[in-house]
């Protein structure tokens, strides 16, 4: 099996950046090829990521304006939901729920922030603040809202 | 420390991972041919089973996890050693000591947590395998069979992806192989693993598995507009799109990678027909990406054709009578 190395096309995104697909050439036999990705996932993606970048950014001015805790932003930016974010932290989903209330959040324990913290891989003080810029807009990026581990 | 350990990057994080541990091992298996000796070929409409916050159905085209290594082991005659932890300070332990053996080690880990992977990477997905061949101080050396070089993992990092949580959680699952043998005729496991295929594909007794599942769900993509509104219909087109394209190398990659090893399967058991069928699933695989372009079109709201759900339930049944007949015809031919 030949393995051809084709240049990433600009605009196409890092993570198609030499992908190894199997892929039949021109007499029909199949063979290892890395290239950078297909048209159709590609669009996908972008419908996939605008819609998580639109419920970001939602979240992040909720969080603004006080009507959800800074909590309910890191979750949603994490591409998590109250269910993922109850097994992370070994809470029940009910309490997490709660917990996405500003004025409960507000009161919680340093012991609890900091099991939140441990979770998203944040700091107290991120967990507990918002980023001062808000998240790139829908369509604008096709990466997760939050950096997170720094990917 | 480091283990000596050739990187071989695959199409799909599973299979790939399986073909590189037997090779260290000595054991001459390619990306295909594990795929095709463990089966791996699949089609299966599960719309009981809820995928993400949006209540997708789950729509598989490929073994469930871990059926793979199962089949492989078997077939080849491969024990592995396969665990899982509840415990994380152990888990690690557990790696850290077969690494001291000189063992490379695969894991199962999520893959939102692994810092080295881009961005456009990071979904929540916990059923992605890896291999880890040395340690340098805090950082893991990783071969991540996607990517094209091997990389590096903090400890913190690398303990945080085997133990992310959701669906299919990995649990720190750890396996590697403990006894290869030096020689095996693939004929067997090769006839074997065709055979499981053409089960799978052909005969289980259930209307949403195999070529029958895909007759189903090309029902159901064609009502999904008058049921689900414009909206939630070009969502779940996109929805099948991703599970078509990206969840390991996608239906139309398995498609192809199943004809490379048809291709090799000619060869090994020296039936010619086998060959043909190679070239008829790569047109098949051909037809699958138009039906995943056509899709993400109209998830994307371009309009190509007139009543586009109805124009992709026909290539679904297209492809479901074409690989029917490959599997019947791949079917007589193993049974001579």
């Amino acid at each position: 099996m030949s393995i051809e190395d084709r240049v990433t096309r600009p605009g196409t995104p890092e993570r198609w950046s030499r992908i190894l697909t199997y892929k039949p050439d021109a007499d029909g036999t199949v063979q290892s090829v890395r290239d950078d990705g297909f048209e159709d996932s590609n669009l996908v993606h972008e419908v996939a990521w605008s819609l998580i970048h639109r419920n970001a950014l939602d979240a992040w001015n909720e969080a603004k304006a006080g009507r959800r805790s800074t909590l309910h932003y890191h979750m949603t930016a994490n591409l998590l939901n109250p269910d993922m974010l109850a097994q992370l932290v070994g809470m029940w989903r009910w309490r997490v729920r709660r917990h996405l209330r500003p004025e409960v959040f507000a009161g919680l324990s340093s012991a609890l922030l900091q099991k939140y913290a441990w979770a998203l891989r944040l700091t107290v003080e991120e967990l507990t603040s918002l980023p001062a810029q808000p998240p790139p807009a829908p369509g604008e990026s096709n990466n997760p809202p939050s950096p997170g581990t720094g990917g | 420390m480091q283990i000596p350990f050739t990187h071989l990057q695959g199409a799909h994080c599973e299979t790939a991972t399986i073909a590189s541990l037997l090779q260290h091992r000595g054991l001459i298996v390619n990306e295909p041919q594990v795929f095709g000796i463990g089966s791996g070929f699949f089609f299966a409409y599960l719309p009981f089973i809820k995928v993400s916050d949006q209540k997708f159905p789950l729509v598989s085209f490929r073994a469930p996890p871990g059926s793979i290594l199962k089949k492989v082991g078997k077939r080849l005659g491969v024990r592995f050693h396969d665990v899982t932890f509840t415990d994380e300070g152990r888990a690690m332990d557990a790696l850290d000591r077969s690494l001291d053996q000189g063992i490379p080690t695969a894991l199962q880990t999520g893959v939102y947590w692994l810092p080295y992977l881009p961005g456009a990477f990071r979904f929540h997905f916990n059923a992605h395998n890896i291999i880890v061949y040395g340690r340098e101080g805090d950082e893991y050396l990783v071969s991540d069979p996607v990517l094209a070089e091997p990389v590096r993992c903090t400890r913190a990092d690398l303990q945080r992806a085997r133990f992310s949580r959701g669906d299919m959680a990995p649990k720190g699952r750890l396996y590697y192989p403990l006894d290869v043998p030096a020689q095996v005729d693939l004929k067997g496991p090769v006839r074997q693993g065709l055979k499981d295929a053409c089960f799978n594909m052909l005969k289980i007794p259930v209307p949403l598995i195999g070529v029958r599942g895909m007759r189903r769900l090309a029902g159901v993509v064609e009502g999904w507009p008058a049921r689900l509104g414009p909206e939630k219909a070009a969502l779940n087109v996109g929805h099948l799109v991703l599970l078509l394209e990206e969840i390991g190398t996608g239906g139309a990659g398995f498609r192809f990678m199943y004809g490379a090893f048809l291709r090799d399967a000619a060869r090994i058991l020296d039936l010619e027909g086998l060959a043909d069928a190679s070239q008829r699933l790569t047109a098949v695989g051909d037809r699958w990406r138009e039906f995943a372009l056509l899709a993400s079109r109209t998830c994307k709201g371009r309009k190509v054709v007139e009543n586009p759900y109805g124009h992709l339930a026909n290539i679904l049944r297209e492809c479901a009578d074409r690989e029917e007949a490959i599997f019947k015809d791949i079917r007589a031919l193993i049974r001579q």
